[in-house]
C-alpha cells in the first residue's frame, strides 16, 4: 500500500506477520552524476550512519540501538542502473515478544529522524574531527579492496567495460576523489539530498498504519519533483574486444570477461535472459560450473551474473595462469552451445525450478521482500508473484537461444598471478 | 514425537530419536515458503585420530579428510547428488568445521523429495580412486585461494599459536600434500566410524507438516540397513591444560595493503556440560561484548586514536573439547592494537566492577539479537549444537540471558582470562619493517 506524504515523498506499507522483526527503510534517490558525487555520497552515508548531533559518536549511536533491544541501523549506497540510492535501514524486534512492549517502531522513527535530520554539523559543514576520521577510514577501505582479488578483478573489468565515468567507477567512488573532499563539500551534498532527492519510506512488519503515516509526516520533508528517474542504462556496442592484463604474484589468477546483453529490464526477453544466465554460469547446474569447474577441473570458481539495469553480463573465474587461453576458448564454446540450442530441456526445467525456488525463498526474508517491493515501484513494472512464476515457466528454448545470440563479448581483464 | 512448546514465540519443536539412533528435529513454520534441512554428523577436521569402526587400535588419517569426505559424499557412481537437488530447483551445500560436518538443502517445492535425497546421498557413500584424484585438483584450488586470503591466514595464524600441537591448527581443508595421501579406504574408515545414525541429527525447519514429514523419514530409514552401533573413541586432545604450549607471538609478511593483527585467548578453564555449557558460552559472549563492543569506552578510545577501525571484530568459539576467543582488526599500528586489546583483557575485573548499567543494556542487546535471529530458518537449524548443549535450540537462549547476572560474567572473566593463554599474530605488508 502506497501513501503520498507530499509530492516526491511516499510511504510504502508492507504489512506481514511472518517475521519476528519490523523494518523501516528511508531511501534517497537521485540520478547518477560522476565519480565525485559517488564518492561524496558514500562518505555522506558513512557520516550519517555513525554520528548525529544527538549521538555524536559511534558508541553513543550503538548504545541508543542497544536500548531498543539490539535494534539494527545502517546506511547503504547502491546503484540501480542510472539511479543512485542512499538507504537508511532500521530493524527492531517486534516488541510483542518482550515481557513489556516498549513501542519500538515509534522509537525507531524518532531515532531515524535524529540520524537523518540532525547531523553532527555546524556552520555549514560536518564536524571536522568526525569528518576526517570517516574520510580516512573510507579511503583505507577503498584501498583495501585490492586485497580481495576476486572483487578487485571484477571492478577492473567494469572499469574497462563501461564508457561513462559514473558507471566505470565502483559504487563507492575513488580514493583520488575522496582525498579532495572537504567537509563543506559533503555538507552541501547533504543539503541537496534532503531538499531534492526522491524519497521513499518503506515499513514492513506487523505495524500500525496510522502510526507509520503520522511518523512519516513528522520528518517534514518538503515537496519535490514527484517523478522517478529512468533506471535503464545502455551504451552502444563496441566493435572490438579490449583486453587488460595486470601482473601480481598470486597463487591463483583471475580471468573476467564482460559482455553486452541488450535485454532491458522486464522487456519481452527479460525472463529468458534470467534463464539464459542460469544456464550459462549463474547456477551450479550451469555450463560454466559443470564444464569449466567440474569436468575439466580448470577453475575453483567460474560463474556469470547479469545486471539487467545496465545490460551487462559478467563472467568471473579463478584459474591457473597457464590455462588462460584454454579457459577463454571453453567459455566461448559454452556460449555458442547455448546460442545453437545445444542444451537439454531437462536442464532448462531445472534452472526454471531453481529461479522460482530462489524467488519464493526471498519472500521469506524481510530485507529482500522489502527490496522487491521497492523495485516494483521504481521500475513502475509491478509483477505479481503468480505472474512472475508464470512468466518464468513459459520461456521457450527459442527465446533462450535468441538471448544467447545477443551476447557480445566486449572486454577481458586478466589478473595474472604467474602460476 | 516429543513436543516442545515455546508459547512466547508461538513456536513448537517436534523431536524424536529413531530406532537406528538418528535424532530428528522438526520445526514447522506455516507462513514460510521455504524449508531448510540440515543433516549433521558430530565429526570435523580435528577428529583425525580415532579407533575405526570394528577395530581396536587408534589410527591417524591425513589432515583435511573430513572436508574431503564432505566433498566426495556428493559424487556417486553414476550421478551427483548436487544435480539431484538441482533438478527439483532446490539448492544444496555442505560445510565442515572443526567438530561438525553438515549437509543441507533449501527448497520451496518438492520438499519431500529433497528430504529423501539428503538422507540417501549422505547414507550411501561411494568412493573410488578415480573420483578422489579429480577432487584433489578442486580442493587444491580451494586451499590456494585461502592461501591468498589475509583474513583466513590471520585466523589460522592465531589458532596455530594457541594450539600448536593440535589438529585444530591445521587448515580444515588440509594441505596439498596431506590430501594427496587420502585413499578410498581412509574415507570408508572415517565414514563407517562417524556417519553412524547415532552420531548424527537431522534438523528441518520451514513450511511443512510435521506428521507427514516424520512418516516419510521413518519409512526412508526403515528401508535401509545400518551397521550395529559402535562406540566412538577419539584421541585425547593434545593441548596442554596449563597453556605452556601457547606461542605468544608470530608474524607473517604477505602481499597486502594494510597490516592486520589478531589477539587470541585460549580457554584453559573447564566448560560445564549441558545447558550450563550454553550458559557459560553466553556469559563469555557477554564478557566480550562488555569489553570490546563498539558501545564500550575501551573501543571508542582505540577507535578515536585510529588504532582500530570498522574492520574490528571479535569472535567466541565454544566447541567440543576446546574454546577460545579472538579479536582482530586491520590496523596501521599492529603493535599498539595488540597491546591495547591485551590490556583491556587484563583489566577486565576493573571494567566489570561498575558496569551494572552497561550490563543491563548489553542484556537487552543480546536478547534482541536472539529474537531477530529467529527470523532465519538457517539460523534456527545451524545453531543447533546437539548433545554439546543438551539439545538446546535458539528458543532456549533468551531465558538464559534473562537470568544472567553481572556476577556470572565476573566469574567467567576470572576463570577464562589468564595471561599465559594470550597470544598475538600479525600480518604485515611485504617489505615493511615490523
Amino acid at each position: 500500500m502506497q501513501i503520498s506524504i507530499t509530492d516526491g515523498v511516499d510511504l510504502i506499507l508492507i504489512p506481514t506477520q511472518q517475521f519476528k522483526t519490523n523494518r523501516i527503510v528511508v531511501s534517497f534517490m537521485t540520478e547518477l552524476a560522476d565519480v565525485r558525487s559517488l564518492s561524496i555520497r558514500t562518505l555522506l552515508s558513512n557520516l550519517l550512519e555513525t554520528s548525529s548531533s544527538d549521538f555524536p559518536t559511534q558508541s553513543k549511536t550503538a548504545m541508543e540501538l542497544s536500548k531498543m533491544y539490539g535494534a539494527g541501523f545502517g546506511t547503504t549506497v547502491n546503484r540501480h542502473g542510472n539511479i543512485h540510492m542512499i538507504n537508511f535501514v532500521f530493524n527492531c524486534i517486534d516488541d510483542k515478544f518482550l515481557e513489556n512492549p516498549v513501542g519500538l517502531v515509534d522509537a525507531g522513527f524518532t531515532f531515524l529522524k535524529k540520524m537523518i535530520l540532525n547531523p553532527l554539523a555546524e556552520d555549514g559543514e560536518f564536524d571536522q574531527e568526525t569528518f576526517l576520521r570517516q574520510k580516512q577510514n573510507l579511503i583505507a577501505y577503498v584501498n583495501s579492496i585490492r586485497d580481495n582479488k576476486q572483487s578487485y578483478a571484477s571492478l577492473k573489468l567494469q572499469e574497462g567495460y563501461f564508457n561513462e565515468a559514473a558507471q566505470k567507477s565502483p559504487v563507492f567512488g575513488s580514493a583520488e576523489e575522496l582525498e579532495k573532499l572537504t567537509s563543506k563539500d559533503v555538507y552541501d551534498a547533504y543539503l541537496e539530498m534532503i531538499k531534492n532527492d526522491r524519497i521513499q519510506i518503506l515499513v514492513s512488519g506487523d505495524i500500525d498504519e496510522n502510526l507509520a503515516a503520522e511518523r512519516s509526516k513528522d520528518f517534514n520533508f518538503a515537496e519535490r519533483k514527484p517523478e522517478y528517474f529512468d533506471l535503464n542504462y545502455a551504451q552502444p556496442l563496441k566493435k572490438t574486444v579490449s583486453e587488460n592484463v595486470e601482473k601480481q604474484k598470486l597463487n591463483q589468477s583471475k580471468l573476467d570477461l564482460g559482455y553486452r546483453l541488450d535485454v532491458p529490464y522486464r522487456s519481452n526477453l527479460h525472463y529468458a535472459a534470467l534463464i539464459f544466465n542460469g544456464l550459462f554460469g549463474g547456477s551450479p547446474l550451469s555450463k560454466l560450473f559443470v564444464n569449466v569447474r567440474e569436468k575439466e577441473s580448470l577453475a575453483y570458481y567460474a560463474s556469470s551474473s547479469f545486471d539487467p539495469y545496465r545490460q551487462f553480463l559478467m563472467v568471473q573465474t579463478g584459474i591457473q595462469s597457464a590455462n588462460k587461453e584454454h579457459v577463454i576458448q571453453l567459455i566461448a564454446d559454452q556460449l555458442k552451445a547455448l546460442a545453437i540450442g545445444d542444451f537439454e530441456d531437462v536442464l532448462v526445467e531445472s534452472v526454471k525450478s531453481s529461479l522460482i525456488n530462489n524467488f519464493e525463498s526471498r519472500l521469506d526474508n524481510q530485507m529482500t521482500a522489502v527490496n522487491r517491493a521497492q523495485n516494483d515501484i521504481l521500475t513502475g513494472k509491478y509483477v505479481s508473484n503468480e505472474d512472475w512464476i508464470r512468466n518464468v515457466l513459459s520461456v521457450s528454448k527459442a527465446e533462450i537461444m535468441e538471448v544467447a545470440s545477443k551476447v557480445k563479448l566486449q572486454n577481458i581483464y586478466f589478473l595474472d598471478g604467474g602460476n | 514425537m516429543e513436543e516442545i512448546n515455546y508459547p512466547r514465540y508461538n513456536e513448537v519443536l517436534y523431536t524424536t530419536v529413531l530406532a537406528n539412533g538418528l535424532r530428528v528435529n522438526l520445526l514447522p513454520r506455516k507462513n514460510f515458503h521455504k524449508t531448510y534441512g540440515v543433516l549433521t554428523t558430530d565429526y570435523g577436521s580435528i577428529d583425525n585420530t580415532f579407533i575405526p569402526y570394528g577395530k581396536e587400535e587408534l589410527i591417524k588419517v591425513p589432515d583435511g579428510i573430513a572436508h574431503f569426505l564432505e566433498h566426495k559424499m556428493f559424487e556417486k557412481q553414476d550421478h551427483d547428488a548436487f544435480d539431484l537437488f538441482g533438478q527439483y530447483g532446490a539448492s544444496s551445500n555442505a560445510f565442515t568445521s572443526f567438530t561438525r560436518t553438515s549437509y543441507l538443502f533449501s527448497a520451496t517445492r518438492n520438499v519431500d523429495k529433497c528430504i529423501e535425497i539428503l538422507l540417501d546421498f549422505v547414507q550411501e557413500p561411494y568412493f573410488s580412486e578415480k573420483t578422489i584424484e579429480k577432487e584433489r585438483g578442486i580442493i587444491g584450488q580451494e586451499i590456494k585461494m585461502y592461501d591468498d586470503d589475509p583474513s583466513w591466514q590471520l585466523y589460522f595464524g592465531i589458532i596455530g599459536n594457541l594450539y600448536p600441537e593440535d589438529p585444530l591448527a591445521s587448515d580444515i581443508a588440509g594441505t596439498v600434500d596431506s590430501i594427496a595421501q587420502i585413499t578410498p579406504d581412509d574415507l570408508y574408515s572415517c565414514y563407517r566410524t562417524f556417519y553412524q545414525p547415532s552420531n548424527m541429527n537431522l534438523f528441518l525447519v520451514g513450511g511443512f507438516n510435521q506428521d507427514k514429514v516424520l512418516d516419510l523419514i521413518q519409512k526412508n530409514q526403515a528401508n535401509k540397513t545400518f551397521d550395529a552401533p559402535f562406540e566412538i573413541t577419539r584421541a585425547a586432545f593434545s593441548t596442554d591444560k596449563e597453556g605452556k604450549d601457547v606461542i605468544p607471538y608470530r608474524m607473517n609478511e604477505l602481499n597486502v595493503q594494510r597490516p592486520a593483527a589478531i589477539v587470541g585467548i585460549k580457554g584453559l578453564d573447564d566448560v560445564p556440560g549441558g545447558r550450563d555449557g550454553l550458559f557459560y558460552k553466553l556469559s563469555l559472549e557477554m564478557l566480550m561484548y562488555l569489553l570490546y563492543d563498539e558501545t564500550s569506552e575501551q573501543y571508542l578510545e582505540l577507535y578515536n586514536k585510529g588504532i582500530l577501525d570498522d574492520s574490528f571484530s571479535y569472535d567466541v568459539t565454544v566447541e567440543r573439547g576446546f574454546h577460545f576467543v579472538t579479536m582482530s582488526s586491520d590496523t596501521e599500528f599492529p603493535q599498539d592494537f595488540s597491546n591495547s586489546i591485551i590490556g583491556i583483557a587484563e583489566n577486565a575485573q576493573k571494567i566489570l566492577e561498575n558496569a551494572e548499567e552497561r550490563f543491563e543494556l548489553a542484556k537487552r542487546e543480546l536478547i534482541g539479537r536472539s529474537i531477530s535471529a529467529m527470523n532465519s530458518l538457517e539460523n534456527i537449524a545451524n545453531r543447533y549444537e546437539g548433545s554439546l548443549f543438551d539439545y538446546a535450540t535458539i528458543f532456549d537462549i533468551v531465558p538464559l540471558l534473562e537470568k544472567m547476572t553481572l556476577k556470572d560474567v565476573e566469574k567467567t572473566a576470572e576463570s577464562f582470562i589468564r595471561s599465559e593463554a594470550v597470544s598475538v599474530y600479525q600480518i604485515l605488508p611485504k617489505g615493511e619493517e615490523a
